[in-house]
């Protein structure tokens, strides 16, 4: 369903070249829940971007359902994350003058009350992100990534600035909602994982075993 | 509601756009009153030519009189309805611009009605001239300009400043969509009576057939011993002035619409700027970067509008406030639903949507999502 073959990404920096993701290669099916580990700067966040289409890689290639992502124009790209993806961020990233019934909006169209209730934000529907907690805000930007029942979600340290209670909370929510599709969550939180078909884990840029 | 709708973020962000909307409103206000104000006063100034719909003044070019045969030969053109003969006698007439000459039309009391009804010209207050007498029927607006009332007396006479030679009383008002002033021919084809000199400078007014006003004034114009006062000098005697004025006035209006839509658009790059969180997520999530340009534009192209509208309707609410409690009762009845200030006020609205449009689009087209993500963290 989303490979990746010999993937690269590399930059330049003030003294040298910076090799995020160095020639990585992976296949994943349809339904898997893939976890990603490793330390900071080890390249985690950078494949996830790569493998969504949000960064086009300086070399190999990425495919979703046999279509390459680096031969599609930005347009198509945006058109497939918004049908295809969903993503989920260490911030929040609601849009501060619209209330959590709106946000979700944004991310498409979908039976969203129900979706509220799952996630138990249903009495967030009318407030501002501002009137949230952190976790509700977490909660609600689930919400949004997954509202237009996406094939792929991608969570990028989604409970990195929640305490203990709101990441359980959260990291059950996400599992509930992508339940049957497909999901990549990259942490430092090897607890978070339980349950995933996979976990991946990156050091230098590299898949190491 | 749709969440991403201008609507949207005007009635959640009304404080930010707050100070865009008052300079719009403001800025647009002052361009539309200024340039309908002096437009107003060209067209209520430019009512007076309209008697020249209807007839030509041939007057002699080196003489004070014209000859007979010159004046048969007129009156004989098919063009010509009538031609009558009258004297020249001006009113001093006040005016925003200083006192400018307001031209009394002289005839017998045959004639004086046939010129009223030609015009559509009643009389609103008091008679007409008596043959033979320094009495004059002057317009509404010129007594109202003047501030005069029946029995009013003027004249070098009364006042040494003033135009006309002698004394005169105005005996009757006059009302119609054509300003129209009337003094007895017979008084003023009477040097002794009237300017004590042999100089009578005579004016023919020669009375078009209905349509045939071009012809006549294509015919007079051929004619060598006389000079032709029609419509188009009448409309560039009033406009000379006011055109430079206007046109200074257009200077400043297009400098002052290209400054405030710099700064206006500045501003919106500076609101955009503080929304970067905003557009990078909605990027990352699969809304195009064209969808979101029309978004910003959207969204800006309201705001303009808005402001744009509110700054058209003040203008329009001062001019009417303006013209009705000051202008009006002088006499300068100025019209306020002018065409030609709203558009030349569209150009701010439009120059401030483009400089914003242009700008945002380059900032969008670089903006890369997810180092705003991994910034923000």
């Amino acid at each position: 369903m989303l490979a990746a073959v010999d993937v690269r990404l590399t930059y330049a920096d003030a003294a040298s070249l910076v090799h995020a993701v160095d020639g990585v290669s992976l296949e994943v099916r349809e339904g898997e829940f893939v976890g990603i580990l490793g330390p900071s700067g080890s390249g985690k966040s950078s494949l996830l971007y790569l493998l969504a289409g949000l960064k086009p890689p300086t070399g190999g290639a990425v495919r979703f359902r046999e279509r390459l992502l680096t031969s599609l124009a930005a347009d198509e790209t945006a058109a497939l994350r918004r049908k295809e993806f969903g993503f989920i961020f260490q911030n929040h990233f609601l849009i501060h003058y619209l209330t959590g019934g709106e946000n979700v909006r944004t991310g498409g169209d979908g039976d969203h009350g129900r979706l509220l209730e799952e996630l138990r934000v249903s009495h967030c529907r009318d407030k501002f992100p501002w009137q949230m907690s952190a976790g509700e805000k977490q909660r609600i930007s689930i919400a949004r990534a997954v509202a237009h029942r996406p094939s792929v979600v991608f969570a990028d340290e989604p409970t990195a600035s929640l305490d203990r209670p709101n990441a359980e909370v959260v990291v059950e929510c996400l599992r509930r909602v992508t339940k049957g599709g497909t999901l990549f969550v990259v942490t430092h939180d090897e607890s978070i994982l339980e349950g995933a078909t996979r976990v991946l884990r990156m050091q230098a840029g590299r898949l190491v075993p | 509601m749709e969440p991403l709708s201008p609507l949207t973020y005007a009635r959640r962000n009304a404080r930010k756009i707050l100070p865009t909307v008052i300079i719009l409103t403001f800025v647009v206000t002052l361009v539309v009153a200024i340039l309908a104000t002096i437009a107003g006063l060209k067209d209520s100034m430019l009512v007076y030519t309209r008697e020249f719909d209807e007839w030509t003044i041939a007057y002699p070019k080196n003489d004070t009189r014209l000859r007979p045969e010159t004046i048969e030969a007129i009156a004989k053109h098919p063009a010509v309805l009538r031609v009558i003969q009258s004297r020249h006698a001006v009113v001093k007439a006040k005016s925003l611009l200083g006192p400018l000459p307001f031209v009394l039309r002289s005839a017998t009391r045959e004639e004086m009605e046939f010129l009223m009804a030609r015009v559509g010209a009643r009389v609103k207050e008091g008679a007409l001239p008596t043959a033979g007498s320094s009495e004059v029927a002057l317009p509404e607006t010129i007594m109202k300009v003047n501030g005069w009332a029946i029995g009013r007396e003027f004249g070098m006479a009364v006042d040494e400043e003033d135009w006309m030679p002698g004394r005169f009383k105005v005996v009757g008002v006059l009302e119609g969509p054509t300003p129209l002033g009337l003094a007895s021919y017979e008084f003023l084809n009477n040097p002794l009576l009237y300017a004590f000199s042999p100089k009578l400078w005579e004016r023919l007014i020669a009375v078009a057939r209905p349509g045939r006003i071009a012809e006549l004034n294509g015919f007079l114009r051929g004619l060598a011993e006389i000079k032709v006062y029609d419509k188009t000098r009448a409309v560039d005697d009033v406009s000379q002035g006011l055109d430079r004025i206007l046109l200074v006035l257009n200077f400043i209006s297009g400098t002052l619409i290209v400054v405030v839509s710099v700064v206006v658009g500045l501003i919106h790059n500076i609101f955009f700027g503080q929304r970067t969180d905003e557009f990078a997520i909605l990027l990352a999530i699969g809304h195009t970067r064209s969808r979101l340009f029309r978004k910003v534009v959207a969204e800006t192209g309201a705001i303009m509008a808005f402001s744009w509208g509110a700054g058209v309707a003040l203008a329009f609410l001062l001019l009417w406030t303006f013209t009705t409690l000051v202008l009006a009762p002088r006499g300068v009845p100025i019209p306020i639903g002018q065409g030609m200030p709203v558009l030349v006020s569209l150009a701010l609205p439009l120059v401030a949507l483009l400089f914003a449009g242009v700008t945002v689009m380059g900032r969008l087209r670089k903006l890369d999502p997810v180092s705003i993500i991994e910034r923000r963290g």
